[in-house]
């Protein structure tokens, strides 16, 4: 949302960005000072959070709705106020909304977002950037999907599930789709060096947990790396603890939290980017490993990743280990073939996820929208 | 000298299948007399048998007087299934000790990762590795684990690293790709049909039976070896109490006798 937000002002618009004061979407502590401040062409506002009051009762919120129970609408209330509310945030939003041509909110699953929708729907759009999980589900989603004037879609996956979970979806809508930055040069032979990897090894880079797929991985690799004798390390990278079997330690490499700066470097030095979560909107290290001209393989269960690896030609998709191993088996084996297939995923990026062509589209949308409400 | 040597050899088993195959031939090379006890019983092998967890010690046991020494290659289910659990491994690894002092000279192979359940540490191997004249293991990695694990020697730990691999047998895999055109579409194809030809092969062999392979089961020396399950606890105690009563037996008979 940040780097829209800068895309929208560098082309001209007067943005106003509202957020929490959280740095982190676990705890939601309020860790930056509320108040007013400025970057690069964007006002940027904080508000601070307030947490549940009864922490039990909105764990066992969060258990009924994880368990896919359908829940009265006051429970389902109850579940968005006991994760963290804004009420700041709001307030400011019922003062200050007639100020603004559209209000663009997002994620779905965020007090900020749904109750944001109710201050100005018909100026609202909404970045949900859904997954086909249980939270997508709630009555109060697809009230919140169908009340508003506006949604942007990250991808046609996602966008077609937009249109299952709210029948009666916001009128204007469209895939917008989501950018990243193209790095000025790529250092791999850098990266090897600063984190002594001296083997060839495929990259994972994300949250290490269930939800992502991180266990699944962990022994779709091992079972891969003995049974085609596979040269490569697994080099991972994030937040969440490993835990790697013993049996695997002196195969897989945990590089902990790394700098943003370093990322690209990380894409580029890999053989191949392991996209094994099935929960995604976008994808973005998927985009960012094509950029940087390395394969991907992703698990074919998530619409989305086979979605963009079908349309750009830049990466192999499995639907079991035993999938994983011969695409594993195919990087090894045809590295020249791997490399054509990355390239074609470099141009797919170029062609449709860099800021000039996201922030055009926003753009487009915006002037029809704003249009439509004749302001 | 008379060697035993317990994996997998060719045809299945892969890479690791290959590398035992050769270290046999080898001893056999240099006048050894060799004879291999495989797991999966479609290696070209001398005999066969279930070796997952106690079996592997009871097998070795009643082998020892005919052999000075023995080469173990540990596989998944070899000498422990990747489910054992930790009184599985005690018992697995303790027994296996003890037997290995019937053999003058112990090898033991380990691939990386080593499939050893619980890892290489733990008081469970300390008789297994203190028995061991040499330890074969592939990586510098694992070398440096091995030296910490009790009762190990670390002067007989070796590394023998994999062959490399050989690109013109590679290529020959993916040689029906398209220098132009849908490339992505063409590596899923044959993704997807090896894929399919592993799964033909796993059920065909999870469906063998004693009558043997079935016709359609494509290349039925793909996949992984065939490894008995361990020795259930029932089992342990049938095989515990069987014995007992035949020692009791025995004992009865020559008591009868010398009376008689």
């Amino acid at each position: 949302m940040a780097e829209a937000a800068r895309a929208l002002a560098a082309r001209g618009h007067k943005v106003d960005l509202l957020t929490t004061c959280a740095k982190s979407h676990f705890s939601w502590a309020n860790e930056f000072p509320a108040g007013t401040s400025f970057d690069r062409g964007v006002t940027i506002r904080r508000f601070a959070t307030v947490g549940a009051r009864s922490r039990a009762a909105a764990a066992q919120l969060e258990h009924r709705v994880q368990r896919g129970e359908r829940l009265a609408p006051a429970d389902e209330v109850a579940w968005v106020n006991g994760r963290f509310r804004v009420p700041d945030l709001y307030l400011y939003l019922i003062g200050q909304s007639d100020e603004f041509d559209a209000i663009v909110l997002s994620p779905y699953l965020f007090w900020s977002t749904i109750y944001g929708a109710q201050v100005a729907p018909e100026r609202t759009i909404v970045m949900p950037c859904l997954h086909d999980e249980p939270y997508a589900w709630l009555g109060i989603v697809r009230s919140t999907l169908s009340s508003v004037a506006g949604a942007w879609f990250l991808s046609e996956p996602e966008h077609q599930l937009g249109h299952r979970v709210a029948p009666s979806l916001a009128p204007h809508h469209a895939v917008v789709g989501a950018a990243v930055e193209i790095p000025a040069a790529y250092d791999p032979a850098g990266f090897r060096q600063r984190h002594g990897l001296e083997r060839p090894f495929v990259l994972y880079a994300g949250r290490r947990e269930e939800g992502k797929g991180w266990r699944r991985l962990l022994a779709d690799f091992g079972a891969a790396i003995v049974s085609h004798d596979l040269p490569f390390d697994l080099v991972t990278f994030g937040v969440g603890a490993p835990d790697v079997p013993e049996g695997l330690r002196s195969r897989v490499v945990d590089l902990g939290y790394l700098d943003a700066d370093e990322l690209p470097d990380a894409f580029a030095a890999a053989e191949a980017l392991l996209q094994p979560s099935v929960n995604e909107s976008f994808s973005r290290t998927v985009m960012e490993a094509w950029l940087a001209g390395t394969p991907v393989v992703a698990n074919a269960a998530s619409e989305v990743v086979a979605w963009h690896c079908e349309r750009s030609g830049g990466g192999l998709t499995y639907a079991d280990e035993l999938e994983f191993g011969h695409c594993l088996a195919f990087v090894a084996e045809a590295p020249k073939a791997a490399a054509a297939l990355a390239e074609s995923g470099r141009q797919y990026v170029l062609a449709n996820y860099t800021w000039d062509v996201v922030g055009a589209a926003m753009e487009r949308f915006l002037e029809s929208f704003t249009a439509g409400l004749g302001r | 000298m008379r060697v035993l040597v317990v994996g997998t050899v060719p045809p299945p088993g892969g890479e690791a299948a290959k590398r035992l195959g050769a270290v046999a031939a080898e001893l056999t090379a240099a006048g050894d007399v060799v004879e291999i006890l495989s797991p999966d019983r479609r290696s070209a092998a001398h005999s066969h048998a279930r070796l997952a967890g106690p079996r592997l010690a009871i097998e070795l046991a009643v082998r020892a007087r005919h052999f000075d020494a023995v080469v173990i290659n540990a596989e998944p289910g070899l000498p422990l299934a990747p489910t054992a659990d930790r009184l599985m491994r005690a018992v697995t690894l303790g027994a296996l000790g003890a037997v290995l002092r019937g053999y003058g000279d112990v090898t033991v192979r380990l691939p990386t990762p080593i499939p050893l359940p619980g890892g290489v540490g733990g008081r469970a191997t300390r008789a297994l590795w203190s028995r061991a004249t040499t330890i074969v293991v592939a990586t510098e990695d694992d070398r440096e684990r091995m030296v910490l694990a009790p009762g190990v020697v670390a002067d007989r730990v070796v590394v023998e690293k994999p062959p490399a691999r050989v690109p013109a047998t590679a290529e020959a895999d993916w040689s029906r790709l398209p220098t132009e055109g849908d490339l992505r579409s063409s590596v899923q194809t044959i993704v997807r049909e090896r894929a399919a030809r592993d799964r033909n092969v796993n059920r065909a062999r999870s469906s063998l039976g004693s009558a043997g392979l079935p016709e359609d089961s494509g290349d039925p020396f793909q996949g992984d070896a065939g490894i008995g399950t361990p020795l259930s606890p029932v089992e342990l105690a049938r095989f515990a109490t069987g014995r007992a009563r035949r020692g009791v037996l025995k004992v009865a008979r020559i008591v009868r006798s010398a009376r008689a």
